[in-house]
């Protein structure tokens, strides 16, 4: 019976796929409303133009455009008003061909998205710039980032995801892996950050492990900016003038990249415990097993800077191209003259054999599964990345405490919803709230569920 | 002038600090207390309330007042400086992990500089007895540490180390097991914590924490790190050992509240070590307590900024047992 099911099931896909349509926002036009025409499978491009709006994309395999013409952009701009740029729940969504700028919180964000794709885009400003999270099997590719608080490009608790010939210049972190296994990032620019590439685990998140990461082909040169994340965030203890940092991630192969001019050090493999990270009893808090191979290193470690820089200097030694806190196990490098290392005492050589310089992909050889979310799901994905940015549980920080707002809703769903939706100004000391309207009925429910009934039950 | 007269002096210029401090924080002001032996059961009562911060950070000013107004008291001076480090570190436990501004951020900022100043200018007031006596070194070591691990930014986070790895070195000197061994378990602390460049060693650790478990055995927090030390050398054979002879120990004399989060810090190392067996026992026991003890703080997770609360998918807290 099972199997009969399957066989009917295949060919209704494949029509679906024949009535893919083409959608077009015009100029000016609200973009919303065309992506909430659209089907599963459908693509919607979006002409050039600037447009002050978010979008909400929570359908299936829907590609979404911004289209270019006479050097003119499809636009999106938050004016520094709006929280986020672009947020896709939808498994196989294409975001593609934008510039996003003038956000306080994501510019592009994938929530739960399996099999996407995030090509071409570029993202001014924005805490986080590029920001999939809980996603597998994922490609950013060919994207700018640029003045992002935290991270350029941000992948957080994700599987199987590339990220490729990017350019990430003048963010905190250039590029980070979070909490994410299987991933690889090669080919990409990264210069004039605080620190240009971070692979990191972050205590107290779902997800406890992060490992098998390659960074291979990459230029990561002239990463000496000034931190400047918000001093409460914990991107404000990001070192300055660091190359690569690996921070509790495991299996990690740094190969092929031209490190140039960090003036702290070019690569610095670290404990949680040293970032005062260890805070999380059930995450492993060792980076081990790291693998740096053959790569093109020039003037690192020149004149350190930052909390770094005041640590290494105690030590007298300048001019390192390697550091290590030197708790990590199984780890290696290649010995080359002129690669001046500390704290590497217990790794060894690495073996050619070791090499993954040509490590192709990290992505699945199929697509990922493709979970269709029940409410419940939807509407905790959708607190997390959209009203977190503003409000928490039992304090205030944007906005009123959650706590606060469940007192004053009580039950009512309907009015919770109505008011997210299209917020009125209640409190001089609150600043205003973006109405929510483009997240739909169905999510603003499930959010308004999951506020009033589940959050801190 | 001698070493008391001294310090005297010096507290009172210190006074003048705190007062400035403690203007800010007025919004927290505790009832006021004139019987110094009223103020002293007070003290005794509400510094162990850890699970509530304006009670407890009434007992850390009461014992603030009672070592100004007896500055010829060095036990109470001691154990008023106690007092501040004990609320720094129950305040640091109320911080969000991640992110912290906001309304929360504020008020805590607010309590800790005028614990951080009050702090201060009781070590001042002690340093001339830092050579002669152990608690003192030891204290000014722990609080050194603690008054950094909020409200300031990484430079001097790590600027405190030396002065504190100094002090604890020379509290250890003489007499290792002042203070129930407490300065062991710091400085087996800090050579887990630190980069091997900077002076870290977990073998080192592991010689401090089991001559700090010897000196006190059924202290669950020494425990606690020993497994860590263990886990720094992937020795896990070891660490599941004494993992197991944590899970013996019945937590009688810990403070409730410390012995909440330290149960959840030896269950999620049970899980790191795949012995669930261990961790249902430490669950086991934290529902117990939190069953006779419902006042108590939970700590569950918040999400701010896209990070942290509940797993998406399942609903949980990604950090209960």
């Amino acid at each position: 019976m099972k199997l009969s099911l399957m066989t009917l099931a295949l060919p209704f896909c494949f029509v679906a796929n024949l009535h893919a349509e083409e959608l077009i926002v015009r100029t000016g036009g609200d973009i919303q409303k065309v992506v909430n025409r659209a089907s599963d499978g459908d693509t919607v491009l979006v002409e050039p133009g600037r447009y002050i709006q978010s979008i909400y994309i929570d359908k299936q395999d829907i590609t979404f455009r911004g289209l270019s013409r006479d050097g003119r952009h499809a636009e999106l701009d938050g004016e520094m008003r709006l929280n986020d740029g672009i947020i896709a729940s939808g498994h196989g969504t294409v975001i593609e061909g934008f510039v996003v700028r003038g956000y306080k919180g994501n510019g592009i964000m994938t929530q739960g998205a399996n099999n996407f794709v995030i090509r071409d885009n570029t993202v001014h400003g924005a805490f986080y710039g590029i920001f999939p999270q809980y996603g597998k099997n994922g490609l950013v590719k060919g994207n700018t980032v640029t003045g992002a608080e935290d991270a350029g490009i941000y992948v957080g608790m994700s599987d199987h995801i590339d990220v490729i010939d990017n350019i990430a210049h003048g963010n905190v972190m250039g590029l980070e892996f979070e909490n994410t296994r299987h991933a690889l990032m090669a080919g990409n620019k990264v210069y004039n950050n605080s620190t240009g590439i971070v692979l990191s685990l972050i205590p107290g998140l779902p997800v406890k492990d992060a490992f098998d990461q390659v960074v291979r082909d990459n230029v990561i040169r002239d990463n000496n900016l000034k931190n400047f994340a918000p001093a409460s965030s914990i991107a404000a203890s990001v070192p300055e003038g660091v190359g690569i940092i690996v921070v509790g991630t495991d299996d990690v192969t740094i190969e092929n990249n031209l490190i140039e001019n960090n003036l702290t050090a070019g690569a610095f493999v670290v404990d949680m415990f040293t970032f005062g990270l260890a805070s999380d009893p059930k995450v492993d808090p060792y980076s081990d097993r790291i693998r740096i191979m053959e790569n093109d290193w020039r003037n690192n470690g020149t004149a350190p800077i930052g909390m770094l820089g005041e640590m290494l200097t105690a030590t007298g030694k300048t001019g390192l191209e390697i550091v290590s806190s030197g708790k990590d196990q199984g780890s290696c490098h290649v010995h080359r003259d002129g690669v001046d290392t500390l704290g590497t005492e217990n790794w060894t050589v690495c073996e050619p054999g070791m090499s993954k310089a040509d490590y192709a992909t990290a992505m699945m050889p199929a697509p990922a599964e493709a979970p269709i979310y029940t409410a419940e799901q939807k509407g905790r994905f959708t607190y997390l990345a959209v009203c977190t940015g503003c409000h928490t549980y039992g304090s205030v920080l944007h906005g009123p405490s959650m706590q606060s707002v469940k007192a004053l809703y009580g039950d009512d769903v309907d009015a919770l919803v109505e008011y997210i939706a299209n917020p009125v100004r209640k409190r001089r000391d609150f600043p205003e709230m973006p109405g929510q309207h483009y997240l739909g009925e169905e999510t603003l429910e499930a959010i308004a569920n999951y506020v009033l009934f589940e959050l801190n039950q | 002038m001698n070493r008391v007269h001294a310090a005297i002096c010096v507290a009172l210029l210190a006074a003048v600090t705190v007062a400035r401090a403690e203007k800010e924080a007025d919004a927290f002001a505790c009832p006021p207390i004139d019987d110094p032996e009223a103020m002293a059961e007070r003290f005794a009562e509400l510094i162990e309330i850890k699970w509530d911060r304006q009670e407890m950070g009434c007992g850390a000013e009461y014992g603030y007042r009672l070592a100004t107004m007896s500055p010829d008291d060095l036990e109470l001076r001691l154990a008023a400086l106690g007092a501040q480090v004990a609320y720094l570190d129950a305040l640091d436990r109320q911080y969000p992990r991640l992110y912290q501004a906001g309304e929360l951020g504020g008020e805590l900022g607010l309590r800790w500089n005028v614990t951080r100043e009050r702090g201060n200018a009781l070590l001042e007031s002690l340093e001339p007895f830092e050579a002669d006596i152990a608690e003192v070194s030891i204290l000014k070591a722990v609080f050194l540490l603690a008054s950094v691990s909020q409200e300031a930014d990484i430079q001097e986070e790590f600027a405190a180390v030396p002065p504190a790895l100094r002090a604890l070195e020379q509290g250890l000197e003489t007499d290792p097991e002042a203070l129930d061994g407490l300065g062991l378990m710091m400085l087996g602390r800090l050579k887990i914590a630190l980069p091997v460049f900077s002076g870290g060693n977990v073998d080192e650790a592991v010689a401090l924490l089991r001559q700090g478990i010897d000196v006190a055995p059924a202290n669950l927090e020494m425990h606690r790190w020993m497994v860590e030390a263990h886990l720094g050398r992937r020795d896990d054979a070891k660490a599941a050992e004494v993992l197991a002879s944590a899970a013996s120990l019945d937590g009688a004399g810990i403070n409730p509240q410390d012995l909440a989060d330290i149960l959840v810090d030896l269950g999620g190392l049970a899980l790191r070590l795949q012995q669930p067996e261990l961790n249902e026992k430490f669950r086991q026991k934290r529902q117990a307590l939190f069953r006779e003890k419902p006042y108590l703080l939970q700590r569950k997770s918040t999400a701010k900024l896209g990070h942290g609360g509940v797993d998406p998918l399942t609903g949980q807290d990604p950090n209960e047992l």
